[in-house]
């Protein structure tokens, strides 16, 4: 049986769903699987996590008082783990905390790294890498003794493959070196879900009309798990941060529901939506172009039907 | 002492840049005296600190820093016409990009519309096989061999909601005056503009020549255009063998003759005040200017105002050379001024004859939230509300 170390993402006491797909990507006849869980909840997300077929769960945790985010002492505290349990083989979500994570640790065991893989194969040791923004798509062939990978969020289906887990602990000895003082952590102005990493998004254009007007969104987005999107033209209006622009210039998402509220549905906006698996739109006009690239259409007032859609999910 | 190679090295790093240009069809390179009109001429100099001409010097000693701004030129050509050395400094651009891109250093977005052409056949990332879909409720005739004109559509035309509106009303148009034209459908492809100004001349190669062999298949003699992209690209840059004579032509050309013969008689009213915007690839790149005027004109009722930059020197969209697939901040999108430029005339409508141009000035409308002041409409939809007698 060959070892593989899956680094579970957490954030507030909350696994990110995304794991569970790299958990789905990774396992397979021959291999056995650990979860490296560093925020002390291991018990928390035993369930979910054998579910999916994680074999132990590892408390980890590193004797260095810290502030609850370092990746320096994360990454040593997973070596320590990789080495102390004899574990070869890692394997992480391709996010900005997973790009921050995994390269320390590959450095740290000299391993063979590689990063935005959107499948693994680690019987073969490949992976499949697409590059030049998909123009082409890569099979890569890893050799050496340490491996790790980082899997694109959402790439792999998520399948469940239910097991047994039992839960270890496993205290690293990691001496905070202190290259790295994390101050402070400010939240960005999107709050909430990352919207990349979404599966449902509620995005809304100028028709909102004002920034407190999102309110709306995301009182419903709280409801739903979801992470709130926003048209150009709103976000040229300052009702809403660029860094939620969904579209051709803005971020191409994929959710399994995009709900589009007061969005007429540009191309350039639908261009980065089009591709989410179920399209739901809310508009006044009922000639909207969002309507023929839409599975579910609704003509009204979003003032009305996204606060009564809160109020129906609630319930 | 350091080495004259090593003393070249630190004093132009990047020497092998300027030739590569050269090679990559920028001899003109060479060519500038360094006066300096093409940034004081550049629509960019509006808005921020770009420098065609100190571009051009980097390149040419190799020094490193022109990769950004490189992608910046959306090939209004008034650099062009105006260089006392008739330098093709769009070219070099194109050039320039060609090996960016090479080096994978292209701008993401743009990357995904180049790659939707090469995969799809259009850059809106859109399936060849739905460009008709417009047609299913919309019959539009087939072209066939011996048809007059080919109607080549653009993808702008076949995908966007918006700029379907306008090719509706071409068809609409062309059918009154019993126009004896064609579409060819999901045969057609990008004509290659974007894949040329962005220099993916790979791309370009791919695309023009599948379009070629459409056209020589049918035995097409003369090609209707609705974009002034598909236009200049058939007209300046297609490579048809000799002894091959197709005539490409604009539609406002058509009109504008269909007007003159009394075919087409715009008689119902048309009670705005508008303004007409050249774009740069009707206008400087293929000198029509008077014919969308003369149509405008002959509308009845309508008031029809100039702004200050026109015809020569009409200011850009910022929708050209890639420029409709780049995000420009707020602030600093030409298009903007362009639509504070019609503001100013007092014009409620803003004529304009390309699907480009639309795109960029609604966008810029929308974006500065004026859309009850303005709004866009092209010469084939300000034509078809007067023959049919409806407000436009
Ligand atoms: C180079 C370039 C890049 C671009 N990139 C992007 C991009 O990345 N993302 C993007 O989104 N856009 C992009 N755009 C802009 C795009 O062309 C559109 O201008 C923009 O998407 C319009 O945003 P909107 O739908 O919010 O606004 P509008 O088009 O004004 O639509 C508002 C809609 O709300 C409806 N409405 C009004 N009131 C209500 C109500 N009370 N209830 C329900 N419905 C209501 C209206 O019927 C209308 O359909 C780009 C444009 C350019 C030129």
């Amino acid at each position: 049986m060959e070892k593989v170390g899956v680094f579970i993402e957490t954030k507030d006491k909350e696994m990110k769903m995304s794991i569970l797909g790299v958990i789905t990507g990774v396992r397979g006849e021959g291999f056995e699987l650990y979860a490296f869980v560093l925020d002390g909840n291991a018990e928390s997300y035993k369930d979910s996590l054998q579910e999916y077929g994680i074999n132990k769960v590892v408390d980890l945790s590193a004797d260095s008082p810290t502030a609850e985010y370092d990746p320096e002492v994360y990454a040593k505290a997973i070596v320590d783990a990789c080495k102390g349990l004899d574990i070869k083989i890692i394997a992480g979500v391709n996010s900005a905390i997973g790009k921050d994570i995994l390269p320390r640790v590959a450095a740290e065991l000299n391993a063979a790294c590689i990063l935005d893989c959107v499948s693994v194969n680690l019987a073969e040791k490949t992976v499949v890498k697409s590059n030049y923004s998909g123009k082409t798509i890569a099979k890569v062939r890893l050799s050496g003794e340490y491996f790790v990978y980082g899997i694109r969020p959402n790439a792999i289906t998520a399948e469940p493959a239910p097991v047994t887990a039992e839960v270890i602990a496993h205290k690293a000895p990691v001496q905070d070196e202190g290259r790295l003082v994390i101050k402070e952590v400010k939240a960005g102005t999107s709050k909430g879900v990352d919207l990349t990493e979404a599966e449902i998004i509620i995005s809304g254009g100028r028709a909102m009309g004002s920034k407190d007007n999102y309110k709306i969104l995301f009182d419903c987005a709280e409801v739903l798990g979801a992470a709130v999107g926003a048209s150009r033209a709103s976000v040229d209006a300052d009702y809403a941060p660029q860094s939620i622009q969904v579209g051709q210039t803005g971020k191409t998402v994929s959710p399994n529901i995009y709900i589009a509220c007061g969005i007429s549905g540009a191309i350039q906006h639908l261009a980065g939506m089009k591709t989410s698996k179920v399209i739901v739109a809310i508009n006044k006009d009922p000639d909207a172009p969002i309507f023929t690239k839409c599975d579910y259409g609704i003509v009204g007032d979003l003032f009305k039907i996204v606060p009564e859609l809160t109020e129906a999910l609630k319930r | 002492m350091p080495t004259t190679s090593e003393l070249m090295k630190f004093a132009a790093p990047m020497l092998e840049m300027a030739q590569t240009v050269v090679e990559a069809k920028g001899e003109e390179l060479k060519l500038c005296y360094q006066c300096g009109t093409c940034t004081s001429v550049c629509p960019w100099g509006n808005l921020k600190d770009f420098n065609p001409r100190k571009l051009i010097e980097m390149i040419r000693l190799g020094f490193e820093g022109f990769e950004d701004d490189s992608w910046k030129c959306v090939n209004c050509k008034l650099c062009w016409d105006k260089c006392p050395n008739q330098i093709n400094i769009p070219q070099i651009f194109q050039s320039v990009r060609s090996i960016l891109l090479a080096w994978n250093a292209c701008p993401p977005e743009l990357n995904i519309a180049l790659t939707s052409l090469r995969d799809e056949g259009n850059p809106w990332q859109e399936s060849k096989e739905k460009r008709d879909e417009w047609t299913k409720d919309f019959p539009v005739p087939a072209y066939e061999q011996g048809t007059e004109y080919l109607l080549f559509s653009c993808c702008t035309n076949d995908y966007d909601p918006r700029n379907k509106k306008d090719i509706k009303a071409v068809v609409e148009i062309l059918n009154m005056a019993k126009v004896n034209y064609g579409y060819i459908g999901n045969k057609e492809v990008c004509c290659g503009d974007i894949a040329l100004s962005a220099g993916e001349n790979e791309g370009y190669g791919m695309l023009s020549n599948k379009n070629l062999e459409i056209f020589r298949e049918l035995a097409v003699k003369k090609i209707l255009t609705i974009s002034p992209h598909c236009l200049n690209a058939f007209k300046n840059r297609y490579e048809f063998n000799e002894g091959e004579e197709v005539q490409s032509s604009h539609l406002v050309q058509t009109y504008a003759k269909l007007i003159e013969d009394k075919v087409l008689e715009p008689k119902g009213e048309i009670k705005n005040k508008v303004t007409y915007h050249d774009p740069c690839y009707l206008g400087r790149h293929n000198d029509i200017y008077d014919e969308p005027r003369f149509i405008i004109n002959s509308i009845p009722g309508i008031e029809f105002v100039e702004m200050n930059n026109i015809r020569e020197n009409s200011f850009c969209c910022g929708g050209g050379g890639g420029g409709c697939w780049l995000e420009t901040v707020k602030g600093e999108r030409l298009g903007d001024l362009r639509v504070l430029e019609a503001v100013e005339t007092g014009a409620e409508v803003i004529i304009t004859a390309c699907p480009y141009c639309v795109q960029m000035l609604e966008a810029s409308i929308l974006g500065l939230g004026i859309d009850e002041k303005i709004k866009v409409r092209t010469v084939s939809e300000l034509l078809l509300s007067s023959l049919k007698n409806e407000e436009l």
